[in-house]
């Protein structure tokens, strides 16, 4: 695969308050880019305090993609969306909203706010997969990657 | 005085009033009219009166002329003339009808004794002519007769002297005559002193005459001019006596019943001028009173119907008027305009209750209004929560259902590569996920069941509620270290005692879930009271919560941490179970703090609960 031999740092910041979902959607990150570390947070305001000391310290890496589920504890999917999006540099990377809700007033508030992508968690056995897959193929083509590296690059 | 008729009457009263006022002025110029007729007719009486007066004074001054002129002349037609004159005014004065006039009964008896008086005139005038023109010529003419035959007996014998006297008793005798006619032609008594003396001269001288010739032939003719001489003189003196008579009549009685007469009929003239001028200033008099009485009653009327008029349209206005600012407020749809009080059953007061009518309809509509409005706002909120609902049932819901069907997955995967184990391994996160889903759906059947099952409310005495609750956790309690304290007494509140139990459950069982002070956990049951409401509330010395989430938690899955236990329905189901008791729940808290919840009731009268 392509994306493999791209970028060797990558890492997906997963902010979701389901564990279950968190430990599948981990698999099959791994399970398709085995080289992508996913970091896990379980609530907005944890996965808030986390970018911005990326950001403060440069110690770590900018997460390449940040997969956002909506219905969180302390700050909601849009809390967090409109935070990073406001912040001159997080708002290059790009979000993914990554949800059960279908409800558009959630898909409204979340493409306003500036999310990159809006994506529903899938509901049958291979379709997590497939998902995972093509959320990552097409993030790998896009040019953010190159800028996320640059950001990098730069710290 | 007619604020008690109905509007139509007032009108009808005002009109009759002005009618019989007007019928009043009516009467009294009426009255006013015969008054003054009789007052004319008087006068044209009393005018009528004083012309006859009048006519009869000038009258009696004819008769009295016509008299003179008898009286003098003798002419028969004087004496017609007067009788025919005095018939007229005796016609006049009866036809006049005046007899029971006081003045005109004195004049006609005055007249009458007039006339009496002329006839008794008359008589003597008649005599005295017969006297004067017969006997007194006749025996003049046969004394003298019988004194020429006696000159002549005596003319041969008789010597110069005798012859003389002979001749100067003849101028005498001739004399007599001439003094007698003068005396009845002029009346002057001198002449009949004249008369007097030749008589009795020649009476005189012919006795003188009678001694000388004695017993002679001629003698005889002597005393027979003697004889008539005397005769004569007897003649003479009545004719004198009657002519004296008449005039004493004429002169005296006549003219002082003429007097009489034309006095009263003067007096009566001035009388009835008096009593003419009397009527015409009374008259005049009540002519001015009258115009005057007039001027002032009509002036009062005038001010009467005006008062009248204003009172009328002053008690019918006014009223309307307030009732016309009354009825544009109303139309405005104002509730609260004060409605002008009226208690006449009449035509406004029939307004006034429309007015109260279209006020209470006013305040139905408000009313309406303002309940449609909490309805279409209930409503709205109803929709809202119904939405956020479902978002929330159906997010929660497919949950877990990612859940299976992503670990579903990766079993497929896992067993494709034959790693089985650790395939089955991922099973129970299978299972988990749908027992937490059959959870869920019995939590969301248990939340749609508040108020609509266990919904009957009794008197629930909460000591005895709080004390069973208390034994029922002491297990519990007592192996977490967990106090449980009540401050206070409780009251007794009219619910349902399951869904309180609930909430207490809840609530107790957050506490407990959350509870992580080192000291020791404590949780405070106390009540207090305010005016309309019981409160009663949970006090932990928990973890709190920060203020942002206030709220948050009572909605229905939301959850503060989700490493803990349950699916975070249970302050959801309280808030249901308070709202279905008109009451509310929420809690005052501070992050380390701990929280304190509090449950309001509304206090409910006995009546009311039954």
């Amino acid at each position: 695969m392509s994306s493999k031999k791209e970028t060797n740092n990558r890492t997906i910041l997963l902010i979701e308050d389901n564990e279950d979902h968190a430990e599948i959607t981990r698999f099959y990150v791994n399970e398709y880019a085995a080289d992508i570390k996913v970091v896990w947070l379980n609530d907005g305001k944890a996965a808030m305090d986390h970018i911005l000391e990326i950001n403060e310290n440069r110690e770590q890496s900018y997460p390449w993609l940040i997969l956002l589920d909506i219905k969180l504890p302390k700050y909601n999917g849009h809390e967090v969306l409109s935070r990073l999006k406001s912040n001159q540099t997080l708002r290059e990377i790009p979000v993914v909203m990554f949800t059960t809700s279908t409800s558009n007033q959630d898909i409204d508030a979340a493409l306003k706010g500036g999310a990159n992508s809006y994506i529903q968690k899938p509901i049958e056995p291979d379709g997590y997969a497939f998902t995972i897959a093509k959320i990552i193929d097409y993030w790998s083509l896009n040019q953010h990657g190159i800028i996320v590296d640059n950001l990098n690059k730069h710290a | 005085m007619f604020k008690k008729l109905k509007l139509k009457n007032r009108i009808y009263t005002g009109f009759i009033t002005i009618g019989l006022i007007s019928l009043g002025m009516a009467l009294v110029s009426i009255v006013t009219f015969y008054y003054a007729n009789d007052n004319f007719s008087y006068f044209v009486q009393s005018s009528s009166k004083s012309h006859l007066a009048l006519s009869i004074s000038r009258d009696v001054l004819e008769i009295q002329r016509q008299a003179l002129i008898y009286t003098h002349e003798g002419h028969q037609s004087a004496a017609d003339r007067m009788h025919e004159i005095y018939q007229r005014i005796s016609a006049q004065i009866k036809q006049e009808n005046q007899q029971d006039s006081k003045y005109f009964q004195e004049i006609i008896k005055h007249l009458d004794t007039y006339v009496e008086t002329f006839k008794q005139v008359q008589q003597q005038r008649t005599r005295q002519v017969t006297l004067v023109n017969t006997e007194i010529r006749s025996l003049a003419s046969e004394a003298e007769n019988h004194f020429l035959k006696h000159i002549e007996q005596t003319s041969s014998s008789a010597d110069i002297s005798a012859q003389l006297n002979n001749q100067r008793i003849l101028s005498s005798l001739l004399l007599i005559e001439k003094y007698a006619m003068r005396y009845f032609d002029l009346l002057d008594s001198k002449d009949i002193v004249l008369a007097k003396e030749s008589i009795f001269r020649v009476q005189n001288s012919l006795h003188a005459l009678q001694k000388q010739h004695g017993a002679q032939l001629t003698a005889e003719h002597i005393l027979q001019t003697i004889q008539y001489m005397n005769n004569y003189e007897q003649v003479f003196l009545e004719a004198v006596q009657r002519t004296r008579g008449y005039l004493i009549l004429v002169n005296v009685v006549m003219s002082a019943e003429a007097y009489e007469i034309i006095y009263r009929s003067k007096r009566m003239g001035r009388q009835l001028e008096q009593e003419m001028n009397m009527i015409e200033a009374n008259t005049l008099a009540l002519m001015q009173q009258v115009i005057t009485i007039m001027l002032l009653s009509g002036a009062t009327f005038l001010i009467l119907i005006t008062l009248f008029s204003i009172l009328i349209s002053r008690s019918i206005t006014k009223p309307i008027a307030r009732l016309t600012d009354t009825f544009i407020a109303l139309a405005k749809g104002s509730h609260q305009t004060k409605i002008p009080t009226y208690e006449i059953q009449d035509e406004i007061g029939a307004l006034t209750k429309a007015a109260i009518v279209f006020k209470e309809k006013n305040k139905q509509t408000e009313d309406l209004l303002t309940q449609s409005k909490q309805l279409t706002a209930d409503l709205a909120r109803s929709n809202d929560e119904l939405e956020q609902f479902v978002y929330t049932v159906s997010h929660d819901l497919k949950s877990p259902l990612v859940t299976s069907m992503g670990f579903i997955g990766i079993i497929q995967k896992l067993a494709t590569a034959g790693k089985m184990e650790e395939a089955v391994g991922k099973l129970d996160r299978v299972v988990n996920a749908n027992r937490r889903m059959g959870q869920l759906i019995n939590d969301l059947l248990e939340l749609s069941r508040v108020g609509r099952i266990d919904t009957d409310k009794t008197a629930i005495d909460l000591n005895n509620l709080l004390d069973g609750f208390r034994k029922n956790h002491a297990n519990e309690l007592s192996s977490s270290s967990f106090t449980l304290a009540f401050d206070s007494e409780f009251p007794t509140l009219y619910a349902n005692e399951s869904r309180i139990l609930q909430v207490f459950e809840n609530l107790l069982g957050n506490a407990l879930k959350y509870a992580t002070n080192p000291n020791g956990s404590v949780i405070n049951i106390g009540a207090s009271e305010a005016e309309e409401n019981h409160l009663i509330y949970f006090k932990d010395n928990g973890p709190g919560i920060d203020k942002a989430y206030h709220k948050k938690i009572f909605r229905l899955f939301y959850r503060l941490n989700n490493e803990m236990e349950g699916t975070g329905i249970g302050l959801a189901v309280a808030a249901k179970v308070m709202k279905f008791h008109n009451g509310s729940i929420w809690v005052e808290s501070k992050p380390n703090n701990g929280a304190t919840f509090w449950l309001k009731f509304p206090k409910i009268n006995e009546e009311t609960k039954q």
